[in-house]
């Protein structure tokens, strides 16, 4: 190593290079580090001693941030309930042998998970693969955890100390949810190939495959044979109108794979944290049918105030869920003991889970194409309200429309409703 | 295994000080990533013998810190939170010590944005002020191995920061 270093191992001199100069910032600030409060010594020595459960001075900030914060993660705990994020990883067979063989090698695997909403922001996560079955996936508001091996994910809400332990073993399609499984029965047969194309200074050849509609592109390095990237979109032909109104159309990227990395054991557990307050919830996402959209709808109109929201996709359900959340906060939330404030967050996210089921089956059904296309919703009806329609769609196979009314009627009409604005849950603007 | 409250007391402020160092601002969150660092340690006390309980804490707090650095970098906004307040009261100005502050976040991005073991090693050499055979023997890796991941891990940490410099620039409006 050629570093010119001085004494202490940390870079000197004027006229260094940017990372040196860097170095040295951090290093300089270092007389401002306030001395280690001794508070913080008590609560650790309790917490990681006898296991008491602490708390860190940032937990008592609570504010309509902290609610929209938390009822987007709600919604996502949804869309990970249904498999959307890496769960959707699981299905396929990649077509790459020698990719595949070197995957299948690797006994865990970190990346950044790059998910992006048409038209929405990006959001990234760290994720942590490791044999046999663990995803963590670490966000910038939640970390989900799951374990294939124990058909359970547990999604840990940092910001109100909050843990939802979801447990799948009554539905069987969300088992795979780790790319390392998914590898293991990939075959060499049914890929194409894309051409060779450089990323990250890695020169990389393409490979592509397709199954249930979703297609996957695997980018591996010619030299190594890993994958540098793993690219896919959640969904055919387009989701939603981009606000969320719709059931988002989502790109997913798996990136900077570091293949066999150091990682810590203790990190691999459905333990709920100490300070954590957990809400447990069964959820079956098995056969889901027409009439779980109408209690999908129902559900919505009810969290909404007795009026249909302007959508039934992820984006509106963060801002329905914030709305809810807000009328039942009491006036002086903030100002309450941290006890009582846990309490209410407690209820909060009970009261999520018992809607989380009945969203994620309707959406699972309107995600699956052999149940029907051109799926519309018209928001602002009353809920309850007898004949004016809210969600229509055709039945696989069939020239008629099924329509649901705001009372939870369904009728079956040749004419798709007319008037009022409706949006297409998967596309463009409904005409 | 040792005490944890002696554990906690000897070597916690070595864990406070590693934390800080790298996120820079001390918070609930930085408090909260201090236990974690202990409740860590103590799990693998109980899995594993430990050898060198210095050199594993010091480790996982540097783990701790980064993953924090990431999600704040990751978080809009958070990292531009960093320390306003102290940078106007530096003595030597606010000129210096903002360009300081830029440079120490702009590493802490950078840091953010390489692959986490060849952050966490960087920051065991050039943080931490480990040697080759320190950091060797807590990740798991040959002196020599660290070494080039140290090399090419600031060659790639100067990249980012020389590009993130460059966009600025860019960003600068003409008159």
């Amino acid at each position: 190593m050629s570093e010119k270093m001085h004494g202490n191992g940390t870079f000197g001199g004027a006229g260094s290079d940017l990372v040196e100069r860097g170095v040295r910032a951090i290093r300089e600030k270092d007389g401002a580090i306030p001395a280690l409060p001794e508070s913080l010594v008590r609560r650790t020595i309790e917490r990681a001693g006898a296991g008491e459960v602490s708390k860190g001075s940032g937990e008592g900030w609570f504010s309509m941030k902290m609610v929209r914060r938390y009822s987007v993660a709600a919604g996502l705990t949804v869309l990970a309930g249904m498999g959307i994020a890496v769960g959707l990883l699981g299905r396929g067979t990649v077509a790459f042998a020698d990719v595949v063989q070197q995957v299948q090698s690797a006994k865990a695997v970190r990346c950044t998970l790059t998910v992006k909403p048409d038209g929405g922001k990006k959001s990234a996560f760290d994720v942590l693969m490791v044999e046999p079955g663990w995803v963590i996936e670490r966000g910038a508001a939640m970390t989900m955890i799951t374990s294939s091996a124990d058909h359970k994910m547990m999604t840990l809400t940092p910001a109100t100390k909050q843990a939802v332990v979801i447990d799948w073993k009554k539905d069987d399609a969300t088992g795979q949810v780790n790319l390392l499984e998914t590898f293991k029965n990939v075959s060499g047969k049914e890929s194409k190939k894309l051409g060779t194309r450089e990323i990250d200074g890695h020169q990389t050849e393409g490979f592509e495959f397709s199954q249930h509609g979703m297609e996957m592109e695997v980018w591996a390095d010619t030299k190594t044979q890993l994958p540098v990237k793993v690219e896919t979109d959640f969904g055919a032909g387009g989701w939603g109108d981009g606000a969320g109104n719709g059931i988002m159309r989502i790109h997913a990227s798996f990136s900077d794979f570091d293949w066999n990395p150091v990682y810590d054991a203790s990190e691999l557990t459905m333990k709920v944290p100490e300070g954590y307050t957990a809400t447990n919830a069964a959820m079956n996402l098995k056969g889901p049918t027409e009439q779980d959209v109408v209690v999908m709808l129902k559900t919505f109109g009810e969290m909404n105030g007795g009026v249909m929201p302007k959508g039934v996709g992820a984006g509106a359900l963060g801002e329905v869920m914030a709305k809810g959340m807000q009328k039942k906060m009491p006036a002086n939330m903030s100002s309450l003991p941290a006890e009582e404030r846990q309490k209410l967050q407690q209820q909060m996210t009970a009261e999520a889970m018992k809607m989380a089921e009945p969203i994620a089956r309707g959406w699972a059904f309107m995600g699956d194409a052999k149940f029907g296309s051109e799926w519309r919703y018209a928001g602002g009806a009353v809920a309850g309200k007898k004949g004016t329609a809210v969600l229509w769609y055709k039945p696989a196979g069939k020239e008629t429309w099924r329509v649901i009314d705001a009372d939870g009627t369904v009728r079956e009409e040749k004419e798709a409703p007319s008037g009022g604005e409706a949006v297409s849950l998967f596309g463009a603007a409904a005409k | 295994m040792p005490d944890v409250a002696e554990m906690v007391r000897s070597s916690g402020g070595m864990v406070w000080r590693t934390i800080c160092r790298l996120v820079g601002r001390a918070d609930g969150e930085v408090e909260d990533c201090f236990q974690e660092v202990f409740v860590a340690a103590m799990e693998v006390g109980r899995r594993e013998t430990v050898r060198n309980w210095e050199g594993m804490l010091r480790r996982i707090a540097t783990r701790k810190g980064l993953d924090l650095v990431r999600r704040r970098v990751r978080s809009k906004g958070q990292m531009e939170e960093m320390d306003v307040g102290e940078v106007v009261g530096d003595a030597e100005g606010p000129g210096v010590a903002l360009e300081r502050e830029e440079l120490a976040e702009g590493l802490r991005r950078a840091l953010a944005e390489v692959k986490p073991v060849e952050a966490e090693v960087f920051c065991l050499k050039h943080l931490e002020d480990l040697s080759y055979e320190e950091i060797g023997a807590v990740v798991g890796m040959s002196a020599g191995n660290v070494g080039v991941m140290i090399h090419r891990t600031k060659g790639r940490l100067r990249e980012l920061m020389e590009r993130r410099v460059g966009r600025q620039r860019s960003e600068v409006p003409h008159e």
